[in-house]
């Protein structure tokens, strides 16, 4: 049974860095998801998660609700991964994964697409031609599970904005998905 | 839908996301409507449909232990890491910072061998790694090429590598560095080469000296397929971030990321987005993903800095200099000299493009006491062509320091002096040619002093030769090579025996230009000469060819035989216009045969008058390379219309639209029919054809439109072409669009060009050629320029105001502008603009526009005159005063002949000037007789400038018997018109038509001998100058000439 998140803040902040290092193995996975969908670059992303877990073990104890770690974690990855696709002023990610949805560097085994249902290869080629931030607020709330408030939290938006993205992308899922095959898929 | 509920509602229904009661009262909604419960299942399986089809992203092992080893060291509060050793190992020269940046070409080698099982071969994969270091390939995945060394040169490394390629990376131990992906170049088992994109490329270096390359290849077979099939794809470049973006620019945030794209290689002026900055945009192409490197600021910086700058310095965006110039000086204090050196040359390559806040910084450079940045700042400023007020002052204070120990600035403020034309710096130029300056320095400011022609330049340069300093008697004659008039033919002659082949060969090339045919001799044995270097027998044979006559070429064909084919190149060339004789026409085919340099050339020559070459060119047309087309077909539009007609329109059927040689054949069209090939072009500009194409066709086109108005359909096409094109591009269609297409349709688009584009360049066009475009509009939008911060812009609209004979009310706050140049221009459309003279502010600003150039002076002058003759007087008064006696020379194209009051007064003050030309251009402008005129020149001390010999020979008086003395009498000095000499010409003639006869001789010496007859009687009615011209030479010339024409 793993420790809850507000034990092992606790556990860090009284000098046990194994604690740390449990949270980082725990979070680096979607961190490093989110980021990559928004600066569009697995090793930039990196980079970013990175510094997300150095930002926080520095600023561990000015966090007041150590059960909100999570939303936490997720919005100073938000915050840098935004700055640094500003900073390169680099396009979304789609610029160059949608065009290769194979090469999409978050797939990790291409081999293994030839054994999946043909919906799902096809949700797939939609999702690749997606803008990196529209990836990222789905997969907060389908894979990560955040509400439409939390996602506001995290991405500095309103939630009447985040919930109108959110629908808008479902509806345009939608219609791609069941529309006939070779369309914009 | 035609259910009355928001879809949305069902959508936050199913992600649990509504009010408790809400939610009740929507799902007992959903329960009854089958279309919203048909949605609310839709969406559910959506959701579970994106969790199924999620992967994990890929964190790279040991994340999370490298994070926290990095967390121990930052809160063990340990300084930054140990400095690590310069990645930099520059190389000696300049061209050393080219290797800054190293692009490293990974290529993902083909099959081992070739051609086996996948047969795939995957190249140009790029990224950025550093100067200095070497890769060799260590191990080889079953894709890498056969022991494919790296291939490294200056500048680049190369290597053939694939997936889990180990490279050795040597001299340097960096802790990581990340390459990008980006374009590569797919060559499938068929050999078709396709370019597609990859993803990144991570190199990361472990502890030691190793690079691993990890790539993200697909193993599997199809998804291989797939990139193999993916051929559209349009090729994209790669780069990578390598200065922090802190360190960047010290500029706006806006701004930062376009310099960040500058370092980085990766910045495309087409296409893309749009980043707003200031007043102009940039135009970010597409590019593929970017990492950033964690390394060493200040060793990225320093290795940057010379490209930053290049980069910026060929952009030509305002704002962006502002941060090349932060980058420089800090580059000027703390690097080495090799890369100091590098950045002061870019920064003088960028100096024009600085914008006039930008360049301000370079007067404060110019004010400090390090002498480095006031040589950089002078350099600039020279570049630049421009001084202000305030640098000349600044200049004359550096000129008056101690010579030994300021040598360096006093060289750059002289350089800066001599560089920029600038009329009041002549009496300086001349105060530093004296003895007691170091030689170096007056050889400047001689140079300064002959690009204005000012005589006192070609005493100080024969001073020079006369030191016995071979290497400063060779700058010297470079640099009065490119001022031929200023030394007399004698002097070249005594120089051909110098014993420094520079000396020599500008010695030579100058009598091609100031001798006689008594010369050739001399030159000949020189070009004979075996043990005389190839520079010096290629100038004397240039200047053969311009000294000979029609009598010469079967000694020279002779000669030719008896070279080395190269250096008989020219003689060879020359030889070819001689078509007319067979035996020297034999001569050249022979020694063009086999030189494919030259022998399109000669056939070209020949096909005048030699069939057999028409024919060997219209053979040779269908194969002939692209640049040969042209000159080809200029050659056969005279004589072989209807044979060239036949082979462009069987060319172009065969050749692919668009293609480069397609273009050339459509050029080729437009010799005879300019207006069919613009329907050519138009037809595939039509059809949406790729970008390059687009660009060709559009590029020839404007090209036409500026040789004559292709018509209005023509016209609509280049506005059209407009959007999507290069900056050069534009530019040129700008310029086109002052010749073709109406005034109604043309004036919006240029005046849109002129408020909006994003390039200095093609918004001065566009307001140049609105100069040729007079509408109100014009109006308008120029006056709108003229105070646009863009001084070049301003400076464009002011002159095409005055052409337009039009001076808007806003511009008369320009008339009290800081910059010289802007007050004269203004000054010159107002007085354009004037009907009644408007004598105060032209004449300050003539008399205060001392920074400005000379070009623009003059220019200004000519065109007042044009417009407004009631100004002549202020102009003719303003200019007869000036300090330099070029404009002095101007002024008596305005000398008073209407027999007033002020005429005699004038002359006089002609008569007395201290200039020998201006007291001729006095005389003869100011209606003076020949014998004044003669009087004049009698006392001239050396050859006649070419700026004399044009406004002389466009003079009404003398019109008639100057310009054919000049032309057809080479001796050299003027000192007086020479008989014997002309009678020695005549006689040149003459033996030539009996040697070769008239059918021989050809053309030319038909109109050579127009011109002797011309100079005849010139001589006879200007008896006075020369008494001495025979009659019986008259007479027998009349003789033979009638008899060659017959």
């Amino acid at each position: 049974m793993s420790q809850p998140d507000e034990q092992l803040v606790t556990g860090f902040l009284s000098g046990d860095d194994r604690c740390f290092e449990e949270l980082i193995r725990r979070y680096q996975e979607p961190l490093m998801r989110l980021t990559t969908r928004i600066t569009g670059d697995a090793a930039t992303a990196e980079d970013a998660v990175q510094e997300v877990f150095l930002a926080a073990a520095c600023s561990l104890e000015s966090l007041e609700r150590p059960e909100k770690l999570r939303s936490w974690l997720f919005r100073i990855a938000h915050r840098k991964g935004t700055l640094l696709m500003k900073r390169t002023r680099r396009g979304p990610p789609t610029m160059s994964y949608s065009e290769h949805p194979e090469l999409e560097p978050t797939l990790s085994a291409p081999r293994a697409t030839r054994h999946e249902s043909p919906i799902r290869n096809r949700l797939r080629r939609i999702l690749s031609t997606l803008a990196g931030q529209d990836r990222a607020l789905l997969d907060l709330r389908f894979i990560d599970g955040f509400t439409c408030a939390d996602i506001s939290m995290i991405s500095g938006e309103k939630p009447s904005t985040v919930r109108q993205r959110i629908w808008r992308l479902k509806r345009d899922l939608l219609d791609r998905l069941e529309g006939p095959e070779g369309g914009n898929a | 839908m035609s259910c009355d509920v928001n879809p949305e509602l069902v959508s936050r229904l199913a992600d649990g996301e509504l009010p408790r009661d809400e939610e009740r009262e929507i799902r007992a909604h959903v329960e009854g409507c089958s279309e919203c419960r048909d949605l609310h299942d839709r969406l559910v399986r959506l959701a579970a449909l994106y969790r199924a089809a999620h992967r994990p992203a890929p964190v790279s092992s040991g994340f999370a232990e490298r994070t926290m080893r990095k967390l121990a060291t930052i809160r063990g509060g340990r300084a930054r890491p140990p400095r690590r050793r310069r990645l930099i190992r520059l190389g000696a020269g300049g061209a050393a910072l080219a290797a800054a940046a190293l692009l490293l070409i990974v290529a993902l080698g083909p099959s081992d061998p070739v051609g086996s099982a996948e047969g795939l071969v995957l190249k140009y994969d790029s990224g950025w790694v550093w100067a200095g270091m070497s890769a060799s390939i260590q191990e080889r995945c079953p894709y890498a090429i056969p022991s494919a060394p790296a291939r490294i040169r200056l500048g680049s490394v190369r290597v053939w590598l694939d997936r889990g390629t180990i490279v050795t990376v040597e001299n340097v131990a960096p802790a990581s560095i990340h390459l990008l992906g980006g374009s590569i170049r797919v060559m499938n088992p068929s050999h078709e080469s396709v370019r597609v994109r990859t993803p990144a490329v991570s190199v990361v270096a472990p502890p030691g000296s190793e690079f691993t390359v990890r790539c993200p290849l697909p193993d599997d077979p199809e998804a291989i397929q797939t990139l193999l099939r993916d051929s559209s794809r349009p090729a994209s470049s790669v780069g990578a971030l390598l200065l922090p973006a802190a360190r960047a620019a010290p500029a706006t945030d806006d701004l930062r990321p376009v310099v960040i794209e500058c370092l980085a290689g990766r910045l495309t002026l087409s296409g893309g987005s749009t980043l707003p900055m200031g007043q102009k945009r940039v135009h970010l192409g597409a590019h593929g993903p970017v990492l950033q490197a964690p390394c060493d600021p200040d060793e990225i910086r320093r290795t940057m800095t010379g490209v930053a700058i290049s980069r910026i310095a060929e952009l030509d965006l305002e704002g962006l200099g502002r941060a090349a110039l932060d980058i420089a000086e800090e580059a000027l204090d703390d690097v080495d000299g090799e890369v100091r050196e590098e950045v002061e040359r870019l920064l003088v390559t960028m100096a024009p493009v600085l914008t006039r806040s930008e360049f301000e910084r370079i007067e404060t450079w110019l004010a400090s006491e390090d002498d480095l940045r006031v040589a950089l700042g002078a350099r600039m400023a020279a570049r630049r062509g421009r001084v202000t007020d305030t640098m000349r002052r600044r200049l004359h204070e550096i000129l008056s320091l101690d010579s030994e120990k300021a040598h360096l600035k006093r060289a750059a403020a002289v350089a800066v002096l001599a560089s920029t034309d600038a009329v009041t710096s002549h009496e300086t130029l001349r105060t530093i040619t004296a003895n007691t300056e170091p030689p170096d320095l007056r050889l400047l400011a001689a140079w300064g002093l002959l690009a204005s022609r000012d005589p006192a330049g070609r005493d100080a340069l024969e001073e020079i030769l006369g030191t016995g300093d071979e290497a400063l008697a060779g700058a010297a004659v470079r640099s009065v090579r490119l001022n031929s008039d200023v030394m007399a033919a004698e002097d070249w002659r005594g120089l051909l025996r110098s014993p420094h082949p520079s000396v020599r060969a500008a010695s030579a090339f100058q009598l091609g230009f100031l001798g006689t045919p008594d010369d050739l001799p001399a030159l000949e044995a020189m070009v004979s000469d075996a043990s005389e270097s190839e520079d010096v027998r290629r100038d004397a044979i240039s200047a053969i060819t311009r000294l000979s006559g029609p009598g010469d070429h079967r000694r020279l064909a002779a000669l030719a035989r008896q070279l080395d084919p190269v250096v008989a190149r020219t003689l060879v060339l020359a030889l070819a216009s001689y078509a007319r004789d067979p035996e020297v026409v034999t001569t050249v085919r022979e020694l063009s045969r086999w030189d494919p340099v030259i022998r399109a050339s000669v056939l070209t020559l020949l096909a005048r008058h030699d069939a057999g070459a028409r024919d060997a060119l219209v053979r040779e047309f269908a194969r002939a390379p692209v640049d040969s087309l042209v000159p080809t077909a200029r050659a056969l539009s005279a004589t072989e219309p209807e044979r060239l007609r036949e082979l462009c329109r069987s060319g172009l059927e065969r050749e692919e639209a668009g293609s480069p040689r397609w273009v050339a054949l459509v050029e080729c069209v437009a010799f005879q029919e300019p207006h069919r090939a613009a329907t050519i072009l138009r037809a595939v500009l039509a059809k949406s054809p790729p970008a390059e194409t687009r660009a060709r066709c559009l590029t020839l086109l404007a090209s036409l439109g500026i040789r004559s108005d292709l018509g209005p359909a023509a016209a609509r096409d280049l506005i059209a072409g407009i959007p999507g094109s290069g900056k050069d591009l534009r530019g040129l269609i700008c310029t086109a669009l002052g010749a073709t297409g109406s005034h109604e349709e043309v004036v919006p688009a240029l005046c849109a060009r002129l408020r909006n584009d994003p390039s200095s360049s093609v918004r001065v066009a566009a307001a140049r050629s609105l100069g040729r475009r007079p509408s109100e509009p014009t109006v308008t939008t120029l006056s709108e320029a003229t105070l646009d911060p863009d001084r070049d812009l301003a400076v464009a609209a002011l002159i095409s105001l005055a052409t337009l004979g039009r001076f808007p009310d806003r511009a008369q706050v320009l008339l009290e502008a800081d910059d010289a140049t802007i007050r004269l221009w203004a000054a010159t459309a107002r007085a354009c603009a004037g009907t009644t003279p408007d004598r105060m502010p032209l004449a300050r600003a003539f008399a205060e526009a001392d920074a400005g150039t000379l070009r623009d002076y003059l220019a200004a002058i000519e065109n007042v005159a044009i417009r407004n003759e009631g100004l002549i007087p202020t102009l003719r008064d303003r200019c007869l005063d000036h300090p330099s006696p070029r404009i002095r020379l101007h002024a008596a194209r305005f000398a008073p002949r209407d027999g007033g009051d002020r005429e005699p007064a004038i002359r006089a003050r002609f008569a007395r000037d201290t200039h020998w030309f201006v007291r001729v251009a006095g005389a003869a402008y100011g209606g003076g007789s020949r014998r004044s005129i003669a009087l004049a020149l009698e006392n001239a001390p050396g050859a006649l400038s070419n700026v004399l010999r044009r406004d002389l020979a466009r003079h009404a008086p003398i019109r008639g018997w100057y310009p054919a003395r000049l032309t057809a009498v080479r001796e050299p000095g003027d000192e007086q018109v020479d008989a014997e000499a002309s009678s020695r010409v005549i006689q040149t003639l003459l033996r030539a038509v009996d040697e070769g006869g008239a059918e021989i001789v050809g053309d030319d010496a038909v109109r050579n001998l127009g011109r002797g007859a011309g100079l005849i009687r010139s001589l006879k009615l200007s008896g006075s100058l020369v008494p001495s011209a025979s009659d019986s030479v008259v007479r027998e010339f009349y003789r033979r000439f009638a008899e060659s024409l017959r």
